[in-house]
């Protein structure tokens, strides 16, 4: 019998927690169906769940998922740009119409659906993108010249989580769209994610027994984001994380990390998200998502693109 | 005797093939800081010039990798200072992150006409008897600058030796200098 896992309609960090109480409803080894021929938008954070629960599945051995496109030709245009159907095809069997995707379609979107197995992934994706969000940035988002460099920065030590500490094949993913629902403003967002062996097994051997009987998935994303803690004793090491959150607090941005059971984020005042969530659908690996808004200047004069969320 | 160490050609020949004028990744770092410091025990030279002017970004983990563990395994001593030069000022920014997680502190210049910056872990009083020194014009002692700060003399001759001990300054017999960015 095969489980059909649910794609929610608009599908984002909130409501990925629909799609993880539906995917984790069962075993992981299960025949699954990823049913998202209702899909009518999706973020890049979406795009990358996606991939690392069919990856998650692969690594467990279990049957290849099928997939069902969106029937909206628009829509199913649009996740071919982002680069999403490229990166399934080896992980689902897919069935509906897929729209080919052409090189010259990515221009628009700073970085499509990328995989990320290796640091020579982490400099292909910084030198592609480092140009074309020095343009977003600071046209449409109105940050300054020098947070273009940070913008970078950042990107690469999130990708470099996902090389260091994940163990597996992730993704990584940067769109800009108008995220009118809870700011009103156009947002540049990167999204990160894996289906490894997320933050709590990662710290477990040096942190499990200094933490206690909080030990879990909480606690394990509170001592990497919160305290700059790393599974290496080097103190040099776990910086990656504190300078993200530095220059996120520069820029109003927002941080979010949900490994296995958790969510913890640097809530910024436009969002109320609350800062820790436990005892969530259990998911496999690390999601992080980075959230850079326009400042206010920069509002007004910038230009619809992509989806309205 | 000085030597410059050009950090882009470096990166390319730790990334061969390709054009790259971004420092990231520990993997990199690690390559790049080996490469400097087979660089450094060939050259025999005081002062060592580490060139980011070839660079357009550095990540924390490169800031790490690079400057950080290049001044815990080779420096400075006092036969051997280590400058950064060429440093934009986004740039400085991640430098200084990690050496002040490190407790270490480092010389920057952003060319040779520009003021040298100090990045990481220097207190502000001792920031401050640094700028006094630099105003000073030349070689300067505890006494001289404490008179010039209205400072106790003890606090500024502690500062002094902190300084040197960074390998910030020159220290010869009691006296004081900035180390500056020569061609």
């Amino acid at each position: 019998m095969t489980r059909v896992v649910e794609v929610p309609a608009s599908f984002d960090d909130r409501s990925f927690e629909q799609f993880a109480a539906s995917f984790a409803a069962g075993p992981i080894t299960d025949k699954m169906l990823f049913d998202a021929r209702g899909a009518q938008w999706a973020s890049p954070y979406a795009f990358i769940a996606m991939l690392a629960a069919a990856q998650a599945i692969l690594d467990a051995k279990g049957p290849k998922p099928l997939f069902t496109a969106p029937e909206d030709a628009n829509v199913g245009s649009y996740w071919a740009k982002a680069g999403f159907f490229a990166q399934a095809a080896d992980l689902f069997e897919i069935h509906g119409k897929v729209p080919k995707r052409r090189a010259e379609e990515e221009s628009h979107m700073l970085l499509p659906v990328t995989a990320i197995r290796a640091s020579e992934d982490v400099h292909e994706v910084v030198d592609r993108i480092h140009q074309k969000a020095a343009a977003l940035l600071t046209k449409e988002l109105g940050l300054e010249a020098r947070a273009t460099m940070g913008f970078a920065t950042a990107l690469s030590e999130a990708c470099q989580n996902v090389v260091e500490h994940a163990g597996a094949l992730g993704w990584v993913a940067v769109h800009a769209y108008s995220y009118r629902k809870r700011l009103g403003k156009r947002v540049v967002v990167i999204a990160v994610g894996d289906a490894g062996v997320g933050f709590r097994r990662s710290l477990e051997a040096t942190q499990a027994k200094r933490i206690g009987d909080r030990w879990g998935d909480g606690a394990a994303l509170e001592c990497a984001l919160i305290q700059g803690i790393s599974r290496f004793r080097d103190p040099g090491r776990g910086q990656g994380l504190q300078g993200i959150k530095r220059y996120l607090a520069r820029w109003d941005g927002k941080i979010s990390i949900r490994s296995g059971g958790a969510k913890l984020a640097i809530v910024p005042s436009w969002d109320d998200e609350a800062p820790l969530q436990e005892r969530l659908p259990a998911f496999p690996g690390a999601q992080v998502q980075i959230t850079i808004p326009a400042q206010e200047e920069a509002v007004g004069r910038s230009g619809g693109q992509a989806a309205k969320v | 005797m000085v030597t410059t160490i050009a950090l882009g050609d470096l990166v390319a020949e730790a990334v061969p093939g390709r054009t790259v004028r971004s420092l990231v990744t520990r993997p990199t770092g690690q390559a790049v800081r080996l490469r400097i410091e087979a660089a450094l025990a060939g050259s025999g030279a005081t002062i060592a010039f580490l060139d980011f002017s070839q660079l357009d970004l550095i990540d924390f983990s490169c800031a790490d990798e690079v400057v950080a563990k290049l001044l815990i395994h080779t420096g400075p001593t006092p036969e051997r200072y280590l400058v950064l030069v060429g440093l934009h000022d986004h740039q400085d920014e991640e430098i200084d992150h990690v050496l002040t997680r490190r407790n270490l502190a480092v010389l920057a210049f952003k060319d040779h006409a520009s003021r040298p910056r100090l990045l990481g872990n220097v207190r502000a009083e001792h920031r401050q008897v640094f700028d006094a020194l630099l105003d000073h014009g030349g070689p300067g002692d505890a006494h001289s600058l404490a008179t010039r700060l209205g400072r106790p003399i003890d606090l500024v001759a502690d500062a002094l030796a902190a300084l040197a001990l960074y390998g910030v300054v020159w220290a010869t017999e009691g006296r004081y200098q900035p180390l500056v960015y020569t061609a």
